[in-house]
Order: C-alpha cells, then structure tokens, then sequence
C-alpha cells in the first residue's frame, strides 16, 4: 500500500473515531438498563421546595463529560455522568454561587462498564445547549462526586425552560410538585423565592 | 479534483458511521418489560438489615396479593436470571430505594434492588410502614412496574416517593400488574 493511501485509511479511522466520541454520550439509546428510584422525601409542595432548596438557579448546559463514573468500590450501576451548568441567575442560594459561575452537577445515570447506558425514567440527562430552572443542593460526603452539587429531591430539581419563562417538567410522569412547579412558571418561583428571601 | 472529492465523501461517511454507531448501537427498553416466567421468579436476599423484611415484601405481600406473580427465595449465586436484593450506605444520594431492571427483546433478565439502609432509617415516624413501603415499592419495580403518580398519592404503592402508606399493593397496583401480564 502507498504511503498516500495508508495515511487516507489512517485519516479515514480517525475521523470515523472522532464521529464516535463527538455524539452526545447521553443522546443515544444504547441501554436496555433502566432504573427507577424512590426518591426520599424533602417536601410536601411546590411551596415547601421553593422554601428548602439550597440553590435556585437559572442555569445554561455548557458540556457533558463523556465518561461515566462509579464513586462506590463495588457497585457497578450506581453511576454518575457530570454536566457543567454555566449560572445565569441566583433565585435563591445558601451556597456560595455567582452569576457566570460554573458548577458541575452529578447527574444520575451513565454509562455502565459493559457498554450499555443506565438511565433514570424520571431525570433525564441534560444536554448541551438547554436552559434550565434547577433546584440543587451540594454533596457533601467523601467519594469522588464530594464538592458538586445534585438534583435536590431527585426529579423534584430539574425543569427545562422555554421562551425564556414557561417551564417544563422533566417528564411526563411525575408528582404534584412537579406538575405545580410547571404551572407556576419561572416568574412565580421567582416572587415566591423572593418571600423567602427576605 | 475527483479524486479529492472522493476522498472528501469518503471522510464524510467515516464520520457518519462513527456518529452513527453511537447513536443507534441499541434499543430503548420500553417500560413495559415483564418476566417470561412470573410464576417463578428467583430472588436472592442478601440484605442484613432487612433480611426479614424483603422475605414478607416478596412471599406475604406480592405473593399474596397477586395470582399470577411468584417470589422463590434462591441461594444460588450462581443464577444469573433473578433479582438480587442488598443492603447500601449512601447516605448522600437522593433515594432511599433504587431497582436497576435489564431486559432483552421486552422480557427482564435480570434486577437489582438497593434499599439504602442510611436514608430509610433516617425516618422518625410510622418506621416500619415506611421499610415495608420502600421494599414493596422496589419489588414492584422488578416485576416491570414503572413509578405512577395519581392525583390521590395515597392509592398506589407505586408513588414515587416514600411515605409510610399505602405499604402493600393496592387495586391500582394490581389491576396494572395485571395489564402487564
């Protein structure tokens, strides 16, 4: 084989390689695993979310890493894939956040070590691009995910924005928090986070 | 330039398929995913803190309380094709209960119930309830059950979140089990 050639099929199996790993790891559909979780409580209504979350925030979908990661020795699907959240604006924060700041959030989910994807039928993973109102709180413990901040309530913390106020729940089967959360759309949970505010 | 212009195509495509490869290596598992055999379903108990509990959550409730659905108690690790039950610590993360379910072609294969003993004993009130209620549900969830919130939370088992009622399968529950089997 000329040296021309070897070096268009090298060209060739990098630029297929650069394909592969470009996707959006989380856009596919590589899973026949699926978890569900009950979540723990942290709240009877929208109300009482608005009321107890650490961190409220406008936020935009910067990245998504590639890689999974499992942050317990031995046990191989309880899997995190981080997203770095760019703040747009502070409803609320106990933490301490500025505008422009980037967090990194753990989401729940990843890819498993055999290949396949996990996925959470009520949280889906974020992707790049999108606006979002979360509800957040920091995890504080000692493993790899220590420091970045996670969904507080679990679905109960994620909301995708649309023309810049409407909400939108995570999916569409979720609890009355979420459907209130939804309804109220961003300008009421801002008022209702300035009461608490104050 | 014709050459060119192959070469150019032929980069585009190596793009393609490796985007391609990607995105449809698999099918999304559909919810609906049930057991082949529902009249004898193995699951093994490894939980220290709940031994007792997840032996009355699968042979007293489930068994009971459905006609078509069966729990066998198995030792034997070395079955692949069952749910395995265990005990975590971890108390940072958002659940007390999680059930990780893999299916092939529409049939489960395999399922893991956590119950993370950190959080479920951070309830104060209504203890007990509140362990049936995270075992029952989580059982549940390996039969193919998926979350289900009504307007009226208490009737379901299913409900999402942990509270301390219902802690056994209701009609709800049942009637949907039945439309899946």
């Amino acid at each position: 084989m000329k040296l021309k050639q070897l070096a268009f099929v090298m060209a060739a199996v990098a630029v297929g390689v650069t394909g592969y790993y470009t996707t959006d790891l989380i856009n596919n559909n590589d899973t026949q695993v699926e978890a569900h979780a009950s979540w723990s409580y942290v709240a009877d209504t929208a109300d009482s979310l608005i009321e107890k979350a650490p961190l409220i925030a406008v936020a935009n979908v910067k990245s998504i890493d590639q890689s999974s990661y499992f942050p317990y020795v031995e046990d191989d699907t309880t899997v995190f894939t981080d997203a770095t959240l760019e703040i747009e604006e502070i409803i609320h924060s106990d933490e301490n956040v500025q505008v422009g700041e980037q967090i990194t959030l753990a989401q729940y989910g990843g890819k498993l070590k055999d290949g396949k994807i996990l996925t959470y039928d009520d949280v889906p993973f974020l992707k790049k691009k999108q606006k979002v109102l979360v509800f957040l709180e920091k995890v504080s413990d000692d493993t790899i995910r220590s420091g970045k901040y996670q969904y507080f309530g679990g679905d109960l913390g994620l909301y995708f924005i649309e023309d810049k106020k409407k909400l939108n729940k995570p999916a569409d089967n979720v609890n009355r928090i979420s459907n209130d959360i939804e309804t109220f759309g961003l300008d009421k949970v801002k008022m209702k986070s300035e009461m608490r505010n104050k | 330039m014709m050459k060119k212009f192959t070469m150019a195509i032929v980069l585009l495509l190596a793009f393609i398929v490796g985007s391609g490869t990607q995105v449809f290596a698999g099918i999304y598992l559909d919810s609906g995913a049930k057991w082949a055999s529902p009249s004898s379903i193995k699951y093994m108990n490894t939980s220290t803190k709940y031994k007792t509990l997840v032996n009355d959550g699968a042979l007293n409730f489930w068994n009971n309380y459905t006609n078509d659905i069966n729990f066998v108690q198995t030792n034997d690790a070395t079955i692949t094709k069952k749910i395995l039950v265990y005990d975590v610590n971890y108390p940072s993360l958002s659940w007390d209960g999680q059930t990780v379910t893999t299916a092939n072609s529409g049939y489960l294969s395999k399922a893991e119930i956590k119950l993370n003993v950190s959080n479920i004993e951070e309830y104060t009130t209504n203890v007990d309830k509140i362990r049936y209620r995270v075992i029952n549900h989580e059982f549940g969830h390996t039969l193919g059950l998926g979350d289900l919130y009504t307007s009226s939370e208490d009737d379901v088992l299913m409900y999402g979140y942990t509270r301390a009622t219902p802690y056994y399968p209701t009609n709800t529950d049942i009637t949907r089990l039945n439309n899946l089997y």
